[in-house]
């Protein structure tokens, strides 16, 4: 048999070209995913050779060695299972060198006997190595038990006195692996490096196991114990993120976002940490601050998305951490939703025109590409299209781009004619079941989007100073709106037949209406058309009182020479304080200042003349 | 007769394909085939041929090419999705004619794309890959992006539950195999700017039906929407690129809706009846002939919401596959390929369901067993075009005229029930006809046959008449020779007779024709009753110029008794001129037993010279010794250590007799050309032993040592002696032809046969024999008186045998032989 060293050293040699293949490839900038799966079928065809005779101890180092190479490189090509069916393939080869026949396929007890029979030879640190592997299939099942029993048998002392009750954590802080690496026989990773990495994933899996329970203190506790180890620095972002979530859970906002800041300084495309940041300024009232966090969030995305994300490194910790695992840490909403929430945040508080331009990039990208769109994220959905283009249309008019803003709510309104029904009668007496709630539902969002559309279309007009277009489409905003009829009196209260939804839709379809008929009201006005404009501003008032229209009453009034009926809602109307923003009402329904753009000092400055009068 | 008429190309043929695996797609010129094994064949329409074939690890079930036209991916029954860069010549546009041959390509595995065994179908669409798998229960859409990285990039992921209602008695596998789900894309119409030449054949809807049945969400981002028929009947359908949307209540809600259920598996679904903004109504089709339209409904005057509605229809089923284009649906029944002209009779919508049913006709196109479609498109001259795979593999291309709603037309029922007769009769006649077509070619035959029986029976009829005068010159043309020869078998020698038939007539011997070979022992011992038999060698056909060979044992049961004579004829059974599948068995009623013809060919002798055992042809160890004691009685005798009581002729040492012919006699009868006495010996000696070797010479001495068919060692001579005293002209040269042997039997019979051949050869040669001897009367007058005393002899020994057993039968046994010696070792002389 003097070919068999031969054999050996041949192979030694063909394992260690692969891994310099590896090596080099990994040192270099631009990591290729071909070169890495290459070294796999290389690494792959190598192993068959070697398996292809019988198992012996002389060459148990070089198969060992082989296999745990092998299997790095296919973590990216196969399945757990896969790896796992070979990796019981080895074993038993190793013990069939060693000499003892074990048949069992069981994993725990095949590492049992693979431990006893050589776990105090000179292949342990081989052994070890394979450990490493069926330790990392396993963290990637999730399966931390298994885990657990596994490193346990490793440690024998452990297992005959364990008074002290056996704890994972503890059990892989104190785990002691041979660590010993020949120079004559390659890795593709050192097997410090693996355990290492092992060990950091083992940790975060745990603490988020422990906060899916919603154990948020332990899960503190283990977070605590993974800031203390070497980790990667993509997964060293992840572990101050995950604190801070659990603080931002314990009600603790301020030490949320102190993990927060210290994780994106750790990582800045660190996208979970600044959503969450984003997330708890919001919760905390702090626009400015949520909407820059938002946008750097949305820059960031964009970054990533423009980044071909094909990774080259052997062991990714999305493999290790397993899918669930990874989006539950890195959850993060799709682009074009951080764009709206970016979008609808900037609008809502005011600063318009980068409002603007985000719902023009956020109406293009849904035009064009559809990929981002599909993306799902967890929990969050996406508003419905037509209200996305109704605040498009709100934004655009008050950035005072009229005609876009009329195109805009010009396709709503061709959206949504087909389904606009002839009236739609709301009996809230009578029990409906869920599906057809659905449908009722849909058609009053319906009415309230042509209506809203028609509404924004009239603002529009009216801002051009065409108050005859603007009379119109208010006329036919109105004429929409009214088709909803509500057949029980107090639809606010609560019913059985009234949910919570259908209360919501009636309060923004009477602001709506209110708004409308305020706006026409109004129109008439300046057209002097004082009569209806009376009875439009008198409707408006019972649907949404507020001062804005009592003033206006008051003018009205004034004109129609009816002075006392004016001084007294004037009275009324100076003595409350502004109404309060409803916040109630979908954003393209909310008021601005700028809509009382009429003069009221004129009236003013009569009224204390007409008051003084009387008084005196 | 008054159906559309269409033309029907064969384009090319294929093996038999499995009817629910046959997908069909083409692009450009090219057509994308598999017929449900692990082929693609990528065909070529313009040159008629198969360009490429793509071999894939399993059964192919589902194709699709990429986006850009690059890429094909293929589902197959491994579960594995492949995706395989199309070779580069298809795609660009200056094609090479070089390469005559197809390239066969094997889709290596690493190609593969996506594993898993519950997909069913697949579609590619805007660059996502969508596809469609059953898993417990659960049917999932999932979205990759197309041209994506290893492992696929998952975007999304549906779910819909199927129905168990009518799936319960069958498995998930059975159901999918049986018929596999329909994934179709329909486009808004805003998006076919897109893809200029091909947006003719994406499927889609005007914006107001559109937005109708998919949402405002949808018709707002002009998303294209995936619509499936599942086996279970329901048609669903999800937007494709709108991303997951609140619902009324504010929670997420599932893309995906189902429209309607047709309640048998889908096959189709597509759109039709182009309008002034695109196709005015969706279609989709069940296999067992439900037929789905779904159009809009017009806001009323009344300002009624807009709607839609379905309308159900029936077609014959089963439906395997269909197509659509502007104004018909083409679909296949297995009996027919129909096309089904659709109206566009919305507008007429309030008078009912049931005008809308009379305008459903569909037209049979006469193409039969279509399993998979693929078009339609309007070729350059205005007529469209369908390419059709049959179930027998073909591949043919459909021409429907223009214009072909026109026609005037049979109500559909009549016209049904015409086909019908008509083809009833086509049948009937045929049947007929087919019939006396093969009655008239069996006659033809049979007199044919007859034909040349007779013309072989007069041709030797011939022969027989002018025997005599050409018995060995020229050559017959069917005759038939035999040589006898010993053979050994099973370490048995054994003597056998070689016939050969030989036909150098012009004739050809059909079937029917029997050689028929007679063998007689001219013996008739106590014990060779059942030693004459018949042997009778049928032949198929006999060429002019053919040989036939046969052997026949000489040796029956009863042992060998020579000389045999053996009868050859030719024997045809009238029976045979009538083949045993005849339809006619009246005439073969009346050929009985009697119903043949036996036409002699030869008459052979075979005797004791023939017989023999040549000295050289044989080594002793085959001379015949039965036991062992034979053997060493013969080493024995020998040696003369035994002395034989049994035998009397050993007692007398060899036995000889001797036949004396005239040496000029044989010399004119064999025409012997040798000059000297030696030489003429051998030659006589050559003529007996090796008669048809006449030219070469393989007796090379006057004594020929030979072994009898017995085993004993027999010995021929031939000398010339001078008799001085038997002729007056003269001495006369005498050839001496002498048998030694220790057997009394083979003596016996070669000296008969010598006698015999000598017989045959001076039998017509006497007439001729003018020239007459002086003989001197002495000697003539001894040799009478010298048979004389011997017939005396004999009658002496007639008569005291007649008188009474006194005497020993023994002894007047010896008294013969001794008679008959001496007759035989005092011959006369054959002049």
């Amino acid at each position: 048999m003097s070919f068999v060293p031969c054999l050996v050293d041949r192979w030694s040699e063909e394992n260690n070209s692969i891994i310099l293949t590896w090596k080099q490839n990994e040192r270099g900038l631009e990591p290729n995913q071909n070169v890495l799966k290459r070294c796999c079928s290389e690494s792959r065809k190598l192993l068959q050779k070697i398996q292809g005779i019988p198992a012996a101890t002389e060459r148990l180092e070089l198969e060992m060695t082989v296999s745990y190479n092998t299997f790095l490189f296919s973590l990216s090509f196969s399945n757990a299972s896969e790896i796992e069916e070979s990796l019981t393939h080895s074993l038993l080869r190793a013990l069939e060198a060693a000499g003892s026949q074990v048949s069992c396929s069981d994993p725990v007890q095949l590492w049992e006997a693979v431990l006893q029979t050589l776990g105090s030879s000179v292949y342990v640190p081989y052994v070890h190595k394979l450990l490493l592997i069926q330790w990392m299939l396993w963290l990637m099942q999730c399966q931390l038990e298994r885990v657990l029993t596994l490193l346990m048998q490793t440690d024998h002392k452990n297992v005959f006195h364990s008074s002290a009750p056996v704890n994972l954590q503890t059990e892989t802080r104190n785990l002691a692996l041979s660590m010993e690496e020949d120079s004559s026989l390659m890795v593709a990773m050192t097997a410090k490096d693996l355990k290492d990495l092992l060990h950091i994933c083992t940790v975060i899996c745990q603490g988020v196991e422990q906060m899916k329970m919603e154990k948020y203190s332990e899960a503190l506790d283990i977070f605590q114990e993974a800031k203390g180890l070497p980790s990667p620095r993509s997964l060293l972002a992840q572990i101050h993120t995950l604190p801070g979530q659990s603080f931002a859970k314990l009600g603790q906002p301020h030490c949320a976002l102190h993990f927060y800041r210290k994780a994106v300084e750790v990582d800045c495309a660190c996208h979970s940490a600044l959503y969450q940041s984003a997330l708890v300024f919001r919760q905390l009232g702090n626009p400015k601050a949520e909407m820059e966090a938002l946008h750097l969030l949305y820059s960031a995305v964009q970054l990533h998305s423009d980044k071909s994300s094909s990774s080259a490194s052997l062991v990714s910790l999305a493999t290790l951490l397993g899918g669930e695992q990874m989006t539950f840490i890195s959850r993060v909403p799709s682009p074009s939703l951080i764009l709206h929430t970016l979008a609808h945040t900037c609008v809502f508080n005011g600063s318009i025109s980068d409002g603007v331009e985000y719902y023009l990039d956020l109406l293009a990208s849904l035009q064009s590409d559809g990929k981002d769109l599909i993306h799902t994220g967890e929990g969050a959905s996406f508003p419905r299209i037509p209200v996305v283009y109704l605040e498009a249309g709100f934004a655009l008019l008050k950035a005072k781009r009229y005609s876009d803003a009329l195109v805009v709510c010009e396709e709503v309104i061709t959206s949504t004619l087909d389904f606009i029904p002839e009236r739609l009668l709301l009996d809230a007496d009578e029990k409906q079941n869920v599906a057809d709630s659905d449908v009722v539902l849909e058609n009053v969002d319906f009415v309230l989007w042509a209506g809203a559309a028609h509404l924004l279309q009239a603002q529009a007009h009216w801002k051009l100073k065409d108050t005859k277009e603007a009379i119109t489409n208010f006329t036919r905003s109105i004429n929409n709106l009214v088709k909803v009829l509500i057949k029980q009196k107090d639809w606010k209260q609560k019913h059985l037949g009234n949910t919570e939804a259908m209360v919501e839709r009636m309060v923004t379809l009477e602001a709506a209406k209110g708004q409308a008929l305020a706006g026409r009201g109004f129109c008439f006005l300046e057209r002097g058309e004082l009569k209806e404009a009376l009875r439009d501003l008198h409707l408006s008032f019972q649907m949404t009182p507020g001062s804005h229209i009592k003033m206006l009453l008051s003018e009205v009034l004034w004109r129609l020479d009816r002075r006392e009926e004016a001084s007294a809602h004037w009275r009324e109307a100076y003595s409350t304080s502004d109404a309060p923003k409803s916040v109630n009402v979908p954003l393209y329904l909310q008021l601005w200042p700028d809509d009382t753009a009429f003069d009221f000092s004129e009236l003013k400055k009569k009224m204390v003349e007409y008051i003084q009068a009387k008084k005196t | 007769m008054d159906a559309v008429r269409c033309s029907v190309e064969y384009l090319s043929e294929f093996s038999d394909c499995q009817s629910h695996s046959v997908r069909v797609i083409q692009d450009g010129v090219n057509l994308f085939l598999t017929r449900g094994d692990r082929d693609v064949l990528i065909f070529n329409i313009q040159e008629r041929r198969v360009t490429t074939v793509m071999l894939f690890e399993a059964s192919v079930i589902n194709l699709a090419l990429s986006d850009d036209k690059h890429r094909l991916y293929a589902l197959c029954a491994n579960g594995g999705l492949y995706c395989t860069p199309l070779p580069p010549q298809l795609s660009s546009s200056v094609r090479v004619n070089k390469s005559p041959d197809s390239v066969q390509y094997t889709v290596p595995d690493d190609s593969i794309v996506l594993k898993n065994a519950s997909l069913q179908a697949f579609t590619i669409v805007e660059k996502i890959l969508v596809t469609l798998s059953l898993h417990k229960s659960v049917w999932s859409f999932d979205l990759y992006e197309e041209p994506g990285s290893r492992p696929l990039h998952k975007l999304a992921c549906f779910q819909v539950v199927t129905l168990n209602t009518c799936c319960l008695n069958l498995t998930d596998k059975e159901k999918s195999v049986s018929s596999p789900p329909v994934l179709t894309c329909i486009y808004p119409e805003g998006s076919t700017s897109v893809s200029t030449d091909q947006s003719d054949l994406r499927p889609h809807l005007e914006p107001h039906l559109f937005r109708l049945l998919f949402g405002v969400d949808a018709s707002l981002v002009n998303s294209p929407v995936i619509l499936c028929g599942l086996p279970d009947g329901r048609i669903c359908c999800f937007p494709l690129l709108v991303p997951t949307l609140a619902g009324p209540t504010g929670e997420q809600r599932s893309p995906v809706r189902v429209l309607q259920s047709l309640e048998q598996p889908v096959v189709f679904i597509g759109t039709c009846i182009s309008g002034e903004h695109g196709p005015q109504c969706l279609v989709a089709v069940g296999q067992r002939g439900k037929l789905l339209i779904v159009r809009s409904k017009q806001a009323s005057m009344e300002g009624k919401k807009a709607d839609y509605s379905f309308n159900e229809h029936s077609v014959r089923g089963p439906v395997l596959c269909a197509c659509v284009d502007d104004k018909r649906l083409y679909y296949s029944s297995l009996n027919d390929l129909h096309a089904l002209q659709l109206t566009t009779t919305s507008s007429s919508e309030a008078t009912g369901t049931e005008s809308q049913l009379q305008a459903l006709t569909s037209d049979s196109l006469g193409v039969c067993r279509a399993i998979a479609l693929a078009g339609p498109y309007t070729n350059p001259t205005g007529s469209v075009q369908l390419l059709a795979v049959s179930l027998s593999g073909r591949l043919l291309r459909v021409n429907l005229p223009q214009g072909s709603e026109n026609v005037p037309r049979l109500p559909s029922s009549l016209a049904g029930q015409r086909v019908k007769d008509l083809l009833a009769s086509i049948a009937n006649i045929w049947e007929r006809a087919e019939s006396l077509k093969h009655k008239l070619q069996e006659k033809n035959e049979s007199l044919k046959h007859l034909n040349q029986v007779i013309n072989v029976c007069s041709l030797m009829l011939d022969n027989h008449g002018n025997e005599k005068v050409c018995n060995m010159g020229t050559k017959r043309p069917i005759s038939c020779c035999g040589v006898a020869r010993w053979s050994s078998l099973l370490q048995r020698d054994s003597l056998t007779l070689t016939c050969v038939l030989e036909n150098s007539s012009g004739c050809t011997l059909e079937h029917g024709w029997t050689l028929c070979i007679q063998v007689h022992p001219l013996s008739k011992g106590p014990n060779m009753e059942g030693s004459s038999g018949t042997y009778s060698f049928p032949f198929m056909k006999l060429d002019s110029g053919q040989k036939l060979d046969v052997t026949i044992p000489l040796e029956s049961t009863g042992g060998l008794s020579l000389p045999v004579k053996v009868y050859c004829s030719l024997v045809f059974s009238l029976s045979a001129l009538f083949s045993p599948e005849a339809s006619s068995p009246g005439v073969s009623q009346l050929l009985t037993e009697m119903g043949s013809i036996s036409a002699p060919l030869s008459t052979l002798t075979v005797d004791w010279l023939d017989a023999l055992r040549l000295d050289g042809s044989f080594s002793n160890g085959n001379i015949r010794h039965n036991t062992v004691t034979d053997g060493i009685q013969t080493f024995l005798r020998s040696r003369g250590a035994i002395t034989r009581d049994s035998d009397t002729t050993t007692k007398s040492g060899p036995i000889t007799v001797m036949v004396r012919v005239s040496s000029q006699l044989l010399n004119t009868k064999l025409h012997l050309s040798a000059t000297s006495s030696t030489e003429r010996c051998m030659s006589v000696l050559n003529w007996l032993v090796s008669p048809e070797e006449r030219g070469q010479m393989s007796v090379q001495s006057p004594v020929v040592c030979a072994y009898s068919p017995d085993g004993c060692s027999v010995k021929l001579l031939v000398k010339e002696v001078t008799l001085g005293d038997f002729c007056s002209d003269g001495p006369l040269e005498v050839l001496e032809i002498r048998v030694e042997s220790s057997s009394v039997a083979a003596v016996c019979g070669l000296h008969h046969a010598i006698l015999r051949r000598l017989q045959v050869l001076l039998r017509d040669a006497a007439v001729k024999c003018v020239h007459t001897k002086q003989l001197k009367a002495q000697s003539l007058i001894e040799a009478v008186r010298h048979v004389e005393s011997l017939y005396e002899d004999l009658q002496d020994a007639q008569n005291q045998e007649a008188l009474g057993g006194t005497m020993k039968t023994n002894k007047n046994s010896e008294i013969l032989f001794r008679i008959f010696l001496q007759l035989r070792a005092n011959p006369l002389v054959i002049l």
